[in-house]
């Protein structure tokens, strides 16, 4: 029983692949936030939920069922918002929540009209006068009327600014708390991510990097410096737990997937040397040492 | 309480609410037997998925610190754990030690540290206590 599993997932546009084999399985309600540098690949993936798109090769399911067969169904219990939704500009925004009643049977108007009022939104307002934030804002409202078990959001906050964007994200949390469901969603805002997110996934070059709960991630990143020698770099490069090693003058700094506490015994285990500081560091920090280029 | 989340910083959400309401405890800003907002209502107000207010809360639940009344919410402890004061030193004892490795870094002598201690502990009296 799984809410998502991709097995062996790859999709490839022309000679450029997207996705060059995920496995990345849901099997539990939770909330999955989805790392990754422009071009990994997050809305590629995410496309194949509702579905959008095919996978080249490999299998995609939601809800234990081929969710190309299962269009009908699934979307009752799935909400979904693409990174550059599409409204019927011409309609007001009570037209489209008029549409997506008739869509869904559970659509709760009540609740989409405590948000829109949250959100400030004028109901007898045209979309295509709308600004860009307050479109999004539609587009969550549109996603997270039918109360769906399964939320998928590609980069949902772009382009909010910052007291929308922490709007936007109350809205998520409350129906979160609500419903117990999923939530799977793309973001390059770290802040967001760690608010929101159970378990975090990194996509990376079409591949997942690192799949983890949230709080491991965190727990286990840090930042090293030791006097830089070319044997040091090597040996310390080639061990599994360390994501990157830069030289700076004389001095080599080291980010770890090793606890801050475990980090000096670690090394000093590793290649021979202790160094000299450790520091905790961020996930913004870690996601940068394993994804920016060498 | 008012809590202060730092979604950048290195140590994870719910730590920082653990230590936080470890800390409120301690200094007598949260009194045995005070209600504490539902995990829902946190969520909402300090906008964190609510089960990260969970995971802190089963923490803190464990260490005796607050409990859970059924249907009516969950309490800071009547009766708290012993040991939580010192739950708060340690907190004090740690900032402490890396204030005197500075100190030592900038090779202030004993007297100098002491004086310093001195006039820290002035300045962050509140009104109530001159």
């Amino acid at each position: 029983m799984s809410i998502i599993a991709f097995t062996g997932v790859t999709r490839s546009y022309g000679a450029s692949e997207a996705l060059r084999g995920v496995d990345l399985v849901i099997d539990r309600p939770q909330v999955v936030g989805l790392l990754g540098r422009n071009g990994a690949g997050k809305s590629t993936l995410l496309r194949m939920i509702p579905p959008l798109i095919h996978a080249t090769r490999g299998s995609v399911r939601v809800f234990d069922n081929d969710p190309w067969k299962y269009q009908e169904t699934n979307k009752l219990r799935l909400g979904y918002l693409s990174d550059s939704d599409v409204h019927p500009l011409g309609l007001r925004i009570e037209d489209l929540f008029q549409l997506c009643s008739e869509v869904y049977p559970t659509w709760d108007q009540a609740l989409v009209d405590r948000f829109a009022g949250r959100f400030g939104l004028t109901k007898q307002r045209v979309l295509a006068l709308l600004s860009k934030g307050q479109q999004r804002q539609v587009g969550l409202l549109c996603a997270v009327g039918h109360r769906p078990e399964l939320l998928v959001l590609d980069e949902p906050a772009g382009g909010l600014d910052p007291v929308a964007r922490r709007d936007f994200l109350s809205v998520v949390i409350e129906v979160l708390a609500d419903s117990g469901g999923t939530v799977l969603f793309a973001s390059h805002l770290f802040g967001d991510v760690e608010r929101l997110a159970d378990r975090i996934v990194i996509l990376h070059q079409g591949r997942v990097l690192v799949d983890e709960p949230s709080e491991r991630l965190q727990a286990d990143a840090c930042r090293i410096e030791m006097p830089w020698s070319e044997t040091t770099s090597e040996r310390l490069s080639a061990w599994k737990a360390c994501a990157r090693v830069e030289r700076t003058g004389e001095r080599l700094v080291g980010t770890l997937r090793v606890a801050p506490a475990d980090a000096s015994a670690g090394v000093a285990a590793e290649i021979g040397s202790a160094p000299t500081e450790v520091q905790a560091i961020g996930l913004e920090d870690l996601f940068i040492a394993l994804t920016g280029a060498p | 309480m008012l809590w202060r989340l730092a979604p950048d910083s290195p140590e994870p959400l719910y730590l920082q609410l653990v230590r936080q309401l470890r800390a409120a405890v301690a200094s007598g800003r949260m009194q045995p037997g005070e209600r504490i907002p539902s995990h829902r209502e946190l969520a909402a107000q300090l906008v964190i998925n609510h089960l990260t207010i969970k995971r802190a809360f089963d923490l803190l639940e464990a260490e005796g610190l607050v409990i859970t009344k059924r249907g009516l919410g969950t309490f800071v402890a009547d009766r708290l754990p012993a040991g939580h004061a010192a739950v708060g030193r340690d907190e004090v004892s740690a900032d402490l030690v890396r204030a005197a490795q500075a100190a030592r870094r900038l090779a202030l002598t004993r007297e100098q540290w002491n004086a310093l201690n001195d006039r820290a502990w002035r300045a962050s009296a509140s009104p109530e206590d001159t």
